[in-house]
């Protein structure tokens, strides 16, 4: 156990490189995650399953979380899709927000299920 | 009877006083992003936990030694003050995160503004301490976070395939994931093993043995407390984790805002459930904060030889209360500067098992030492469980700050 721990800090020093290759890959995560709360949180208070300053409280954080994503982010790519997540949250449109999760995850590349 | 009372109250505070926004924060993520896979680390550090808590317990019952006490006695200044400075550092940071995650909550259940909601919470926590004796202090918070359970009952209610469940308590390291994501993979141990394993717990929890004046019977108490009441605890926190696997992983959530765990009992339970999670993760947060603002007052007491306890008045401890209300107020200036409670969360963190090995090695050396401990030093299994993780902590505070900021985070 403690061979593989310290391998992986190894292996960490290789992987910074290709990290560092894909920068906007933590941002593009952010995003989606949050594009992917803000979706679940409007179908959930549609369904009258949240209270309404829960609702309200979390979708200005999410708002609030995708603006700084937006004003951070280096890439055109990252501002567009973080500036059409807004949009979607403001319109309360959790289709529309799913559907620009499931875009980031994709651009996220492969997800090899750890489980 | 009374002394069965005692035992079921000391388990059931364990119970609730067990999670804290770290924990909260990283369960949840390790199930969305790595599935069951790190449920292993949960159930691994919950015993390197019971055991120091329990030695920590016993070494403050029979030597009458606090964990502080200790670590100038045996490190002495030149070691023991550096972790004195870096313990205090990071238990005000972890404060901070706990201030920040109770105004969270408390945003999230009545919609007022989260700098006006750090300042009454401070100022209210600050008046629990000045006015309870410890062990209502204690057994409150701890009972109140019981509510937490109403994560573990969500988890029965959502069905997740007990098997796959079972499998991730196999320590594992994925072998399908790429490079990249097991750096993540990684990161997410380590961190996992400072959640559990934060040190304010054993300062925490030895001081309250001194505060509540332990005697040699009340070391069955300390036992079970540390072994049933960590360990039912832990399963708070790994209901957490499968909760996030089943219900967000496949919605493609990494629970970035604290509030989005709350979700994991409003979708199987709606607005009722909502209400449950939020007060239960209320509760045993503000508990952490109390817990760790009293912490660093105890460990600079201790440190210097000051007099110290919540069972003596505030002004026949003033340094020790000076020194509580001033961990407060810094925590709370850290919140209102608008630092994000997550950051505050990665920091403590990281931080924390630098500390940890530093902590617990006095503790270790002491609980052998015959002539403070007499027949109550360390058995073969209490030695073989503390240093073989000893030896982890050492590994894992080396490799902390490197894949900290290789990962940024976790979030690479």
């Amino acid at each position: 156990m403690s061979f593989k721990v310290i391998s992986l800090v190894l292996l960490s020093g290789g992987a910074a490189c290709s990290l560092a290759q894909a920068d906007d890959l933590s941002d593009i995560r952010a995003i989606r995650s949050l594009t992917a709360e803000g979706s679940q949180v409007i179908r959930l208070a549609a369904q009258h399953r949240l209270t309404a300053a829960y609702a309200r409280a979390m979708k200005q954080e999410a708002r609030d979380q995708l603006v700084a994503e937006l004003q951070a982010a280096k890439s055109n790519r990252v501002k567009m899709l973080a500036g059409e997540a807004i949009d979607a949250l403001d319109k309360n449109d959790a289709g529309a927000l799913g559907q620009i999760a499931l875009r980031l995850f994709a651009m996220e590349g492969p997800h090899e299920r750890a489980d | 009877m009374s002394g069965l009372i005692e035992i079921t109250l000391g388990i059931m505070t364990a119970v609730g006083g067990f999670v804290d926004i770290s924990e909260l924060v990283f369960a949840a993520q390790a199930g969305s992003r790595f599935g069951f896979a790190l449920i292993w680390v949960f159930a691994f550090s919950t015993i390197g936990i019971a055991c120091f808590g329990e030695m920590s317990g016993r070494v403050a019952t029979i030597a009458k030694q606090p964990v502080f006490n200790l670590m100038r006695q045996r490190l002495g200044l030149r070691i023991g003050l550096p972790t004195l400075i870096v313990s205090s550092v990071v238990n005000t940071i972890t404060c901070a995160a706990e201030i920040g995650g109770t105004a969270l909550v408390l945003r999230l259940l009545t919609g007022w503004p989260y700098a006006a909601l750090a300042v009454l919470s401070t100022l209210f926590l600050m008046a629990v301490i000045w006015l309870l004796p410890f062990k209502w202090i204690e057994r409150s918070f701890g009972l109140l976070g019981l509510v937490m359970i109403s994560f573990a009952v969500a988890t029965a209610s959502i069905h997740p395939d007990w098997g796959d469940v079972a499998s991730g308590l196999i320590p594992q390291i994925p072998k399908s994931l790429p490079v990249k994501d097991l750096v993540v993979f990684a990161y997410f141990v380590v961190a996992i093993i400072s959640a559990v394993m934060f040190p304010y717990e054993t300062y925490f929890y030895s001081s309250g043995g001194i505060e509540e004046n332990w005697k040699p019977k009340d070391l069955k108490v300390n036992l079970l407390t540390t072994t049933v009441g960590f360990g039912l605890g832990s399963l708070l926190a790994i209901a957490i984790l499968i909760n996030s696997a089943v219900l967000f992983r496949t919605a493609h959530i990494d629970p970035q805002m604290p509030g989005t765990v709350a979700l994991q009992v409003a979708i199987p339970f709606g607005a009722t459930g909502l209400l449950l999670a939020l007060f239960g993760m209320l509760f045993a947060i503000s508990g952490a904060a109390v817990e760790t603002g009293l912490s660093t007052a105890y460990s600079v007491a201790q440190f210097f030889g000051w007099e110290w306890g919540r069972y003596k008045r505030p002004h026949e401890a003033p340094r020790f209360t000076i020194a509580w209300i001033i961990t407060f107020l810094v925590a709370l200036a850290i919140v209102l500067t608008g630092i994000e409670p997550l950051e505050l969360v990665e920091w403590s963190i990281v931080f924390s098992i630098v500390v940890l090995p530093l902590t617990y090695l006095p503790l270790l050396l002491i609980a052998n030492d015959r002539k403070y401990m007499g027949e109550h030093i360390n058995g073969r299994l209490s030695n073989g469980i503390g240093w073989t993780f000893y030896g982890m902590l050492v590994i894992a505070a080396i490799a902390a700050l490197p894949l900290y900021f290789i990962t940024s985070g976790g979030q690479a």
